[in-house]
């Protein structure tokens, strides 16, 4: 079996438009790693990737193709909701320590409402997105079982065990870090590359899995609980910010909430980014919610 | 039912095969490959087979099933069994009445 003719078919294979490949691609792919792949196996390739092209009622696109948008959709509210949740953390500073701010808000009402709908949204929206995390992450592991795919099951594995070893280390240097203030920031740099590698991971073996469109479907609802909670938080947090800064200007400098690059990233300019990144967050997690339900309404006409 | 088997083109002799393949169960596309070659000597290619194997599922004559590993198998369905059938049986009168000319000649 020459190589070069089998590197070749399978480059070959890209020919075939997107929707017919997400398809039939990998067994194809299986089939010629077990057929004498010849010269004649290559022009027979390109002649039926022609075909396809050629009869558009060939192409699965309006099936897989929403199979496959409702998977981006559901990853892009959930990496949008990860970034999220690290700009609501970054907030939740201001209010420590607490009796300051119960203090200050015990005068200032609105301060507390303001507060409370951030915090009460930004749990629903974290609760909301664990359903979908959780129902998508565990079919595609049973899928990835049952069909032993290696890939898939290699990358799950990968971010757990990425996981798990840092928060191990975590826990091991705990004392360490809390003795050595300097060593925070490269703790916080550690804990976002593994994040960053965590998510990556995930989102490869979920897009190389195959779910239901009925599943994907079903996963919308919580979809679109965590994009209206996580618009609600965000307004909020803006509305909350402002009026603080209003009703208790004091305690806002104190917090270093003062203009400028007070304190860092600590400033008001720390904040105004926090607010950015919620606000941005926000709208690509709707925009992918939108994106989401129009193929959904698409599916059901 | 004949007509809609003409109108699989270039695709009609290799979906013949592959329903006669399925017809004895199951099979994955290297499976089929083999399985034809075996009691056809036809030696289909990869290109060829998934054209057939798009055409027949758009048409509902086969259907797949869960994927094993990166295989997906496929399996003959009712409405497949009877084209077949029908074709198998549109095939056997020509083979009869060739034979028959032949012997008369």
């Amino acid at each position: 079996m020459p190589n070069r003719y089998m590197d070749v078919a399978l480059l070959l294979i890209r020919l075939y438009p997107r929707a017919w490949r997400e398809r039939y691609q990998e067994e194809m792919e299986e089939v010629l790693k077990l057929h004498s792949v010849r010269f004649v196996t290559l022009f027979d390739i390109m002649v039926g990737a022609l075909d396809v092209h050629m009869h558009a009622d060939l192409q699965p696109e309006r099936i897989y193709s929403m199979a496959h948008k409702l998977r981006v959709s559901a990853i892009a509210v959930f990496c949008a909701f990860l970034l999220f949740a690290l700009a609501f953390v970054a907030l939740q500073q201001i209010v420590d320590p607490r009796a300051l701010f119960n203090a200050v808000a015990s005068s200032h009402p609105d301060l507390q409402v303001a507060f409370s709908t951030i915090v009460i949204s930004g749990e629903i929206a974290f609760l909301a997105v664990v359903v979908v995390g959780l129902v998508i992450f565990l079919t595609a592991i049973v899928k990835a079982i049952t069909a032993k795919r290696r890939d898939v099951l290699a990358r799950f594995g990968s971010a757990i065990l990425l996981v798990m070893l840092f928060v191990v280390a975590s826990l091991i240097f705990q004392s360490f870090l809390y003795g050595n203030a300097s060593f925070s920031g490269i703790y916080i740099l550690i804990f976002l590359a593994v994040l960053i590698a965590a998510t990556v991971l995930i989102v490869q073996g979920i897009l190389r899995t195959e779910f239901s469109t009925r599943l994907l479907r079903y996963m919308i609802i919580p979809m679109a609980i965590t994009g209206l909670a996580m618009g609600v938080s965000c307004i909020a947090a803006l509305v909350w910010l402002l009026r603080l800064w209003a009703d208790d200007p004091q305690f806002a400098t104190s917090q270093s909430m003062g203009p400028g690059l007070v304190g860092g990233l600590g400033g008001s300019t720390g904040f105004a980014i926090i607010i950015v990144v919620m606000a941005l967050t926000t709208a690509l997690a709707i925009v992918a919610l939108v994106r989401g339900l129009r193929t959904n309404t698409t599916a059901s006409a | 039912m004949r007509k809609e088997i003409a109108e699989l083109g270039r695709y009609s002799d290799p979906s013949l095969l592959i329903l006669s393949s399925l017809a004895s169960g199951p099979k994955h596309g290297y499976a089929m490959m083999e399985d034809i070659l075996q009691f056809s000597g036809t030696r289909l290619e990869p290109g060829t087979l998934y054209g057939a194997i798009t055409r027949l599922e758009k048409r509902g004559w086969i259907e797949p099933l869960a994927a094993e590993e990166r295989r997906r198998p496929y399996r003959l369905t009712g409405a497949g069994a009877a084209a077949l059938r029908e074709q198998l049986a549109t095939m056997q009168q020509i083979v009869a009445t060739g034979l028959q000319r032949l012997s008369l000649a």
